[in-house]
């Protein structure tokens, strides 16, 4: 008996002190909310204030972050009467703390210094797992608001995708570059006609990694037991920033493979990548 | 021997089915046993009924033996009737005027294999448009007509039950037949059960995967509501299982038909309308194809079909030779395949994606009787189709070919058959037909979607633009009749606008492991076909007989390429002796090489044989019952040899013996 008074208690407490922070996320739900992708759901990551800038950010996923390309929303506000900060310039730089070395990954921050649906959007592109120990967001942020600036550091989870959705190879052809390859595209693949979608970067340096836009890319689906491709697939062509955009195909349910051969000015690079689809 | 005569009368009455020939069938009696046939454009067909009477004859035996009709051969069973070189979808192939699709892509379930001779009443034939009656075609049409109860006057049970036995597969075919009427009812119950292993060409070479299990029911009940109605109610059910193919990459796992119908005839006794038939049925196929029997196979795969076809017809018999019709049918047919990686998940597709035809149409038919024995027969028939691709799986799979296939396709076909028959003095008989045919694309020719032909090695997808098929044709038919000697002779020229034909997609890839790429369909100029069939009947003595034919067809397209598939000069023979109840026949078969081949379909050369079989029957009476005993051998001489239209180069039974013993009672 006496422990059922206790869990009364003790659930009596955490409902007042979620109750509490419910008052808070009054203030932390950036107003008007639009979920900026349409099929998916926001799931917040966390929070963290930005020492300098005035500024608490709340971090949000579309998903759990993985191995690949992940999009990060980061919501903003003063500190101290909790009102949405919409000006400002925000970026992330990602870093994987090895303990004797460090090292960044690939990364689109925006360049607006306006936020018109409440969040700041970046994405990451993680090269590799770790845990919360390995891979921190620095939150760099400039408050167009006071013109202060602040950094914070976030620790995340990001777990292997499975199947692989990056994959890094070195080019010798092109100076021994180091090439990341980010699968964005197809995100539900189904049989039949399918966006196709990838990012390609060089490392330029530890923690500089610089968007390809004058590759070639050419893709050959294939189902590996099978053998066979698919017709009429369109290959990726450079759009902005190191996208390339296409469409493939998969002519039926199956595992398939999507080889990424790619060139540059006529010259073979590398044709040993490819990333696994199940359909 | 008067209860046999009876049985048969009672049979024959049933068998004048829009008899277009004016010749007195009436003779035909001498020549039957239990079994009335009657070929019905030609319904003195001598050869169909000649080999009929062979109690050692199969289905297929007889089929192959008819004017005009050849096989093709993709295993032991289920060999598909073609019209000389029209194929499955140029004709209409029926079974007691409904129509049934395969639920096989690949074709291994031609509509004759539900039909058992123990079933089968009558086989009509009608070639080019002249078979429109039923449905729009430019082959031609078969249709099987299953056994009916018949009424007569003694409720005794009359039924047989048989069983036979063949060597080269150790094959038995065990096969019964009840009948009874009780008062306004009567009934029909018959059944065959067939089981055979693989089988041996000459030379004793062992043919893997050719065995094959199968069963089949047919039930049939007959109310006589009154002296001018009767309502009649049909089963037809056949189960197949672990059906060899060895032509093909798969063989058949299980496959079952259920067919049903009922139907309701009047016969009028009005002064303007003579009698009607409304029939309404159902039947639904389905047919399970995998490679679980072949260790060969790189990886386990299924692919099961389906087909469901619901209808009716309503034949409406006026007087003064008018003859109307009314059809409908709608068909729901679906394909896939699943094969079964070891360690990755299963892949998927619908080789037939699912979808519906629908089909109203409409017939008239009118003969007029001229003067001087000459009759003039006109008949025409409107068809309205719709078609479409109903399943999302399906319509999204052809989106990698940029195709929209769920949009509904409609068509106006019309078929118009034109016939001039004269009696000349002297037993001369004269018929000049024109006919004009359409036949649309068939599902597979549509929406096929990698469908993989093992004679070309190609897979195909379909066209779903594909115009309809339209045959302009011209045919003589001539016979002559000596005192001795029945000589008859077909002669016949068509040509076909918006011929279907297959073409290579280049720049496409296959997906069948070892195809060599993908094809698909389209309408090329025209195509022609024209040839000749050829028989004759010689009653050397009152015991001897020996009746003969040939068939040969040249077909090319526009620009002069053979077409595939087409069946060389052919020539058979029987010499027949029957003294009382003893009947010796010697048969002889020869096919010339055909080296008019089409390569690019994959069609190869056969090499000429002859054939050689020799079948002996004995009838026994035991009181009012008799016992039948046959005794056959057929490629006396072990020939290693197969026909042109036989698929995959696979060499047909070698030395074969055969016993047969019915009773019947």
């Amino acid at each position: 008996m006496k422990l059922s008074y206790k869990i009364i208690a003790l659930s009596a407490a955490t409902v007042l002190t979620f109750s509490c922070k419910k008052k808070e996320t009054k203030i932390e739900t950036p107003t008007p909310i639009e979920t900026p992708v349409e099929t998916t759901t926001m799931n917040k990551l966390g929070e963290v204030y930005i020492q300098g800038a005035n500024a608490k950010a709340f971090i949000y996923t579309t998903s759990t972050l993985q191995t690949g390309y992940n999009e990060i929303y980061v919501a903003l506000f003063d500190s101290t009467d909790g009102s949405s900060l919409s000006t400002g310039h925000f970026d992330i730089l990602p870093i994987m703390d090895m303990g004797t070395m460090q090292h960044s990954s690939p990364v689109e921050n925006t360049e607006d210094t306006v936020v018109t649906n409440g969040y700041f959007k970046t994405a990451v592109i993680f090269s590799m797992a770790g845990t919360a120990s390995q891979w921190f967001l620095n939150l760099n942020f400039h408050n167009h608001k006071n013109q202060k600036f602040g950094a914070a550091k976030f620790g995340v989870n990001v777990a292997a995708s499975s199947p692989s959705k990056f994959k890094s190879t070195v080019v010798a052809a092109d100076n021994n570059a180091s090439i990341f390859i980010t699968l964005l595209n197809p995100l539900k693949p189904e049989v039949g006609i399918n966006d196709f979608e990838i990012v390609l970067h060089k490392k330029n340096s530890m923690m500089e990694f610089l968007p390809i836009d004058d590759y070639t890319v050419e893709i050959e689906p294939t189902m590996p037991s099978m053998g066979h491709g698919s017709p009429n697939n369109v290959n990726p062509v450079i759009t902005e920033k190191g996208h390339y955009k296409g469409k493939v195909n998969f002519t039926m349910s199956g595992l398939w493979q999507i080889k990424i051969k790619l060139s540059k000015n006529g010259t073979a690079l590398s044709d040993t990548q490819y990333f696994e689809i199940t359909i | 021997m008067k209860i046999i005569t009876v049985i048969l009368l009672s049979f024959l009455t049933q068998c004048f089915w829009a008899q277009t020939n004016p010749k007195d069938t009436a003779k035909k009696i001498t020549q039957l046993s239990e079994v009335c046939i009657s070929d019905d454009t030609h319904p003195d067909n001598a050869s169909f009924n000649f080999y009929k009477g062979s109690k050692l004859a199969n289905t297929e035996d007889i089929l192959s033996r008819m004017e005009g009709v050849s096989l093709i051969k993709r295993g032991a069973y289920g060999l598909e009737p073609i019209l000389r070189n029209y194929g499955s979808g140029q004709t209409n192939i029926t079974i007691d005027g409904m129509r049934i699709y395969g639920a096989c892509t690949d074709k291994m379930d031609p509509v004759s294999i539900y039909v058992e001779p123990v079933n089968l009443q009558s086989i009509q034939v009608a070639h080019g448009a002249a078979g429109a009656l039923n449905g729009s075609t430019i082959g031609g049409q078969i249709n099987f007509n299953l056994k009916e109860p018949s009424y007569n006057c003694n409720k005794k049970i009359h039924g047989q039950v048989g069983q036979s036995y063949s060597t080269i597969n150790k094959g038995s075919n065990t096969n019964f037949a009840l009948q009874q009427t009780l008062h306004k009812f009567s009934y029909r119950v018959s059944g065959a059960l067939r089981d055979a292993g693989n089988y041996k060409s000459g030379d004793n070479i062992q043919i893997k995967n050719s065995g094959f299990h199968k069963s089949n029911l047919s039930a049939a009940l007959s109310y006589k509501i009154d002296s001018l109605q009767t309502l009649k109610i049909n089963y037809l059910g056949d189960w197949g299982k672990f059906i060899g193919y060895p032509a093909l990459p798969m063989d058949v796992g299980s496959a079952s038909a259920q067919i049903y119908s009922m139907s309701h005839h009047t016969i009028f006794k009005n002064k303007k309308l003579e009698s009607n038939e409304l029939k309404v049925y159902y039947n639904h196929i389905v047919h399970q194809m995998d490679d679980t029997q072949r260790p060969e196979a790189p990886m386990h795969m299924d692919m099961p079909g389906w087909s469901t076809t619901f209808g009716f017809y309503d034949n409406l018999s006026i007087k003064k030779g008018i003859k109307l019709r009314v059809d409908y049918h709608h068909v729901n047919t679906r394909a896939d395949m699943i094969m079964y990686p070891s360690g990755e998940p299963l892949m998927y597709l619908q080789t037939l994606p699912e979808n519906n035809l629908s089909n109203i149409g409409f017939s008239l038919q009118k003969l007029f009787t001229l003067k001087h024995k000459q009759q003039i027969n006109l008949n025409g028939r409107i068809d309205l189709f719709n078609q479409s691709a109903i399943s999302s799986a399906g319509i999204n799979q052809w989106k990698v070919f940029n195709t929209d296939i769920s949009t509904s396709k409609q068509d106006f076909l019309k078929n118009l058959n034109l016939n001039y028959s004269k009696l000349f003095t002297g037993h001369l008989f004269l018929q000049l037909t024109f006919g004009y045919g359409e036949r649309i694309a068939t599902s597979n020719e549509r929406y096929g979607y990698y469908l993989y032909n093992r004679q070309d090695q190609f897979d195909y997808i379909g066209n779903i633009s594909l115009k309809p098929e339209r045959s302009y044709q011209t045919e003589l038919r001539i016979k002559k009749e000596f005192k001795k000697v029945e000589v008859s002779m077909n002669l016949f020229y068509h040509l076909t606008k918006d011929y279907i034909y297959s073409y290579k997609l280049d720049g496409y890839g296959q997906m069948t492991i070892g195809a060599f790429g993908l094809k698909t369909y389209k309408n090329i100029d025209y195509a022609l076909s024209t040839g000749a069939e050829f028989t004759t009947k010689f009653n050397v003595t009152e015991r001897l007989t020996h009746i003969s034919s040939i068939k040969y067809v040249y077909a090319e397209t526009h620009n002069g390429k053979p077409l595939p598939l087409v069946p060389p000069f052919k020539l058979q023979q029987a010499l027949r002796f029957k003294i009382q109840l003893t009947q010796i026949q010697l048969e002889h078969d020869y096919a010339y090489a055909q080296n008019r081949i089409n390569i690019d379909y994959g069609d190869r050369q056969t090499p000429s044989f002859h054939l050689f079989n020799l079948r002996i029957a004995q009838n026994i009476r035991i009181k009012s019952s008799i016992l039948q005993l046959g005794i056959a051998c057929e490629n006396i001489f072990d020939q290693n040899y197969r026909e042109h239209l036989d698929i995959g180069n696979i060499p047909r039974f070698g030395r074969n013996f055969l016993m047969n013993a019915s009773l019947l009672f």
